[in-house]
């Protein structure tokens, strides 16, 4: 089977953080646990704000997998999503510490692992993942990687390298199409240099 | 690189469903709704099960969201349960400001506050009475039944948000298309404002206050190759998906759009054949224009724009086939509101972009004509209303003049978002009664008398806020509310029971569908949007305007060849002229009142940097004014003249101080009670250039004092490129009593008095401050 990724557009994002709330909401998660979570920054390329999604990265190798002494994390043969098997989690956080994406949540409360999981209670009733159909501006999508791949190839976008530690991580980043931002803020005021 | 947005929170209070039992939410029944938060009017999806919201998630019916959601709507499940909701009546124990009350019951409280305003009643007069019932209240509560009380007691000082938001831009809508309905009538689709070829965005930042709606013209905009220019003193989210980003003085967006209209007359850019036949006044706007000298050399210096760039800017905007302006509160809010909002209109006008689609002006105004018209019961010789703006009431609760004010009720969280926050804490001590409404104890619940429970949205029944582009969306009551909390309607139709105007505030209008269909659609524009038609509709919404159940809907208004619903055939814009009037004898006989003209003399705020035409008022809040020209209540206003000279209280401020809203996951006041918007934007912070804070060795994270002429509050550095050097941005909504993360509001920092003189609307955009490390 073809390995499932979501694929986020830098382009598209506006920070508006629905895609975090809608998450929690779907996976009841409670304060300080993060499936997925919206970091912002500024572009050194292009000089503009933008946001990157802190979310599991369905590696093919992943860290949190071989890190996990009590074998409770998988990769599932169907669809490629790595998944916690609570029965089997102990509460070590040794995946949590391995995941160098730094993805890997903990529930405080039950004492487990937790962890993005492409929403599989919604895609086994044919519904796309919370994040994904809650979009604002469409800047998340799901489907097949290759697919996906290919569909920003073909559109021209460039893909952000994203894979520094050989785990082969299949979210697929979509590089902003925006260039430089013109106009910059207007110099020092004298009047203001003046004053001060 | 990647910094988090706010820092981790550690918060005991999580609400319902939270680390609950996940049971199969998509198994369970959902309904059809609405938020009610923002004027993005989003339809909704609510999951409930034994009377608890489980969830909410998008309506993916809807052609306009296409089921998407904001982070304050799916939020909007941290209501029900919050434990920081009022669930009881309370009844102040200790000082005014104290904060201790004691439970009482519905009859007793509404018993006594009946008793009290009566007393007020017969020692001053019905107009003592103060009547505040913002957007929070819901429009069943603020044009219907707040507004039937107000016309019943006999008071005329009434007011809602909108003083605080769009009244000069809907006033500037009403002088130049006849009618402040939809702005300029086009709609958030692909065919309309989807398929503009450029986007100018001034003073809006609407990735953060409509992501949804942004999320749309993005869309149409990434596909179709648009141009997008904003201007803005930050570099917005909405600015970082711009092509250029122009970071332009505070308060000087007039001069701006004045001198592009002069290089579009100049360069012959303007569209001939439309103002030959659809614009009046186009000549004396053109004279003055150029007589002024509004040229982009004269801008470059008042703006910061270099004046290339103006230019630049005038030929691509009159260039487009398609041109569309979003003016938002960084024109609106601001003393020369109406006549900035006017200025953004003409360019609009004379360039062909209005009334058609992809073009025109929109400015989160200028809503349908719901509830009815002034006045609702037997005419009575009431006294004018002291001013338009609740900003206005201060003399008269402080030293009752022109004539008193002794008592208040009110609405949300006036301690936190109107100005003049001293002053008005200073007013409210000297009060007879003060009654508070609201969801949550806040700052302003305090300094209540009486502070009641309330419920709106699924608890109550009700419609979305006004949206921009005239659509209402039917809210039916799918839960209960928490404790004894009740509609706002409810609550003006008891009170009024109580003082004997029960054959007027019926007590079958507290059913929400009946209370809309026999008296919210009044108006013959709106007379089609019966509740039926609204709950029949799968896209759930319907647009207005509306004659009859049977009419169909117009996206856009305006168009070339169509009739204003309700005109005279033929008949394009509802002006006394039939066409787009920039300037007539009558407006300017009117503007001339206030000591202003129909001619757009540009002027700014009193206090900047650099010496700015800015107003003189000749007639102080307590004394009594003139009469409007331009409300049916002929509310009191202030007389102004234009005057060129630095304001004395810049002296020791070297820093421009601009407030708007904060991220996307927050609503004003409310949404500070939802711990899950606190853990995405908990503190109050200071954006500021590194190049302002590096003299003050102040580092992002950093504890900051900012001071006005007005007041000092402290807040959290964000140090960071991303603004003018010159001007530090302070987002609004927080408050001291915010159980996650208190701070004092910004708008501690603001002035009272500087208002537009024609719209009353305050600047809360520029004005001067200095600020330092703690």
């Amino acid at each position: 089977m073809p390995q499932l990724a979501l694929m986020f557009d830098v382009g598209r994002c506006i920070g508006c953080n629905a895609c975090e709330v809608a998450c929690k909401l779907e996976h009841h998660l409670g304060p300080g646990q993060f499936r997925t979570r919206i970091f912002d920054g500024t572009s050194p390329r292009t000089g503009r704000i933008e946001y990157m999604d802190a979310v599991c990265q369905q590696c093919e190798r992943p860290a949190c997998l071989r890190a996990c002494g009590a074998g409770a994390i998988a990769k599932r043969a169907s669809d490629g999503v790595v998944v916690v098997d609570r029965s089997q989690c102990t509460g070590c956080q040794e995946c949590v510490r391995a995941c160098p994406y730094g993805v890997m949540g903990f529930d405080p409360v039950n004492k487990w692992a937790d962890k993005c999981t492409l929403s599989l209670e919604r895609r086994a009733a044919g519904l796309p993942p919370a994040c994904v159909a809650i979009c604002p501006t469409h800047a998340l999508s799901i489907g097949a990687r290759d697919e996906l791949s290919a569909r920003a190839r073909q559109q021209g976008r460039t893909v952000r390298a994203v894979d520094h530690f050989g785990l082969e991580p299949s979210t697929i980043y979509l590089e902003s199409p925006l260039g430089p931002l013109m106009g910059t803020p207007a110099p020092a005021d004298p009047a203001t240099a003046a004053r001060a | 690189m990647w910094r988090v947005i706010g820092r981790p929170t550690v918060l005991a209070a999580a609400g319902f469903p939270y680390n609950t039992p996940k049971t199969s939410v998509l198994a369970s029944s959902s309904a059809r709704a609405g938020c009610n938060m923002c004027f993005n009017s989003c339809t909704t999806r609510v999951y409930v099960e034994d009377g608890r919201v489980v969830s909410i998630v998008g309506h993916s019916e809807d052609p306009v969201t296409k089921g998407r959601l904001c982070a304050k709507g799916q939020l909007l499940v941290q209501m029900q349960d919050n434990p920081h909701r009022m669930t009881r009546p309370l009844k102040r124990a200790g000082r005014r400001g104290e904060g201790r009350f004691v439970a009482i019951g519905w009859e007793q409280g509404l018993d006594e506050l009946a008793a009290a305003l009566e007393r007020v009643r017969n020692e001053h007069g019905p107009e003592a009475l103060a009547i505040f019932s913002g957007t929070r209240s819901g429009l069943l509560a603020l044009h219907g039944m707040a507004a039937l009380f107000r016309d019943a007691f006999g008071t005329p000082n009434f007011s809602g948000t909108n003083a605080f938001c769009a009244m000069g831009a809907d006033l500037a809508f009403e002088m130049t298309q006849g009618v402040s309905i939809g702005n300029s009538g086009n709609a958030y689709t692909e065919a309309d404002l989807g398929s503009s070829d450029f986007y100018l965005f001034i003073g809006d930042n609407m990735a953060a206050t409509r992501p949804v709606n942004f999320g749309l013209i993005q869309n149409c905009r990434l596909a179709g190759g648009a141009r997008m220019v904003v201007v803005d003193p930050r570099h917005t989210v909405t600015a970082s998906k711009a092509d250029e980003w122009l970071a332009i003085r505070p308060g000087t967006d007039m001069a701006l759009g004045l001198a592009m209209i002069h290089h579009v007359i100049t360069r012959d850019l303007v569209d001939a054949a439309f103002i030959d036949r659809w614009v009046e006044g186009y000549d004396q706007i053109r004279r003055f224009v150029l007589e002024k000298q509004y040229t982009p050399e004269w801008a470059a210096r008042i703006t910061d724009i270099p004046a290339t760039t103006i230019v630049r800017l005038a030929e691509s905007y009159a260039r487009a086939q398609r041109a569309v302006i979003f003016a938002c509160r960084g024109i609106t809010q601001h003393s020369n509101s109406a006549q900035c909002s006017r200025v953004l209109m003409m360019l609009a006008v004379i360039t062909g972009n209005w009334g058609k689609p992809g073009a025109g002006v929109m400015m989160i105004g200028s809503s349908l004509p719901l509830g009815a018209e002034l006045p609702l019961v037997a005419p009575r010789p009431f006294r004018r209303p002291i001013r338009r703006s609740p900003a206005g009431w201060l003399e008269a609760m402080r030293e009752g003049r022109p004539y008193p004010i002794k008592a208040l009720i009110m609405t949300g969280n006036p301690l936190s978002l109107w100005p003049g926050q001293a002053a008005l804490r200073e007013a409210l001590q000297n009060l007879d009664v003060v009654a508070h409404l609201e969801l949550f104890r806040n700052e302003s619940g305090t300094y209540a008398d009486y502070v009641f429970p309330m419920a709106s949205g699924i608890e109550a029944g009700e419609v979305n806020r006004l949206s921009e582009d005239r659509r209402v969306v039917w809210i039916d009551k799918l839960v209960d509310p928490p404790g004894e909390a009740k509609p706002d309607y409810w609550f003006w139709i008891e009170l009024g029971k109580r003082l004997g105007f029960g054959d007027i505030l019926k007590e079958k209008y507290k059913d929400p569908a009946v209370l809309w269909d026999e008296f919210m659609i009044q108006h013959p524009l709106v007379r089609g949007m019966s509740v039926a038609r609204l709950r029949r509709d799968p896209r759930g919404w319907v647009r207005g305007p509306l004659v009859s159940e049977d009419s169909p809907e117009i996206e856009t208004l305006f168009l070339d060849g169509s009739t204003f619903p309700g005109a005279p055939a033929g008949r394009r814009f509802p002006t006394p002229s039939g066409k787009l009037e920039l300037w007539t004898e009558r407006l300017d006989a009117r503007l001339r009142q206030y000591g202003l003209s129909a001619l757009p003399e540009f002027y700014a705020e009193p206090e900047s940097l650099i010496p700015l035409p800015h107003l003189e008022y000749l007639t102080s809040d307590s004394a009594e004014g003139i009469e409007s020209p331009f409300w049916a209540d002929r509310a009191l206003g202030r007389t102004v003249r234009i005057v060129d000279r630095s304001s004395a209280q810049v002296e020791g401020y070297d820093t421009e101080l601009v407030t708007g809203r904060p991220p996307a996951v927050h609503f004003h006041s409310w949404t500070h009670f939802f711990w899950q918007a606190q853990e995405i934007c908990p503190d109050l912070r200071v954006h500021i250039h590194p190049d302002k804070a590096a003299p003050h060795r102040i580092r992002s994270g950093d504890r900051v004092v900012v001071e006005s002429p007005r007041g000092t509050i402290e807040a959290i550095a964000h140090v960071d490129a991303g603004i003018r050097p010159t001007a530090i941005f302070i987002p609004l909504g927080w408050d001291e009593r915010q159980p996650y993360h208190p701070w004092n509001p910004v708008n501690r920092l603001l002035p009272a008095e500087q208002r537009c003189p024609i719209s009353d609307q305050t600047n809360f955009k520029a004005t001067v401050c200095r600020i330092r490390k703690r």
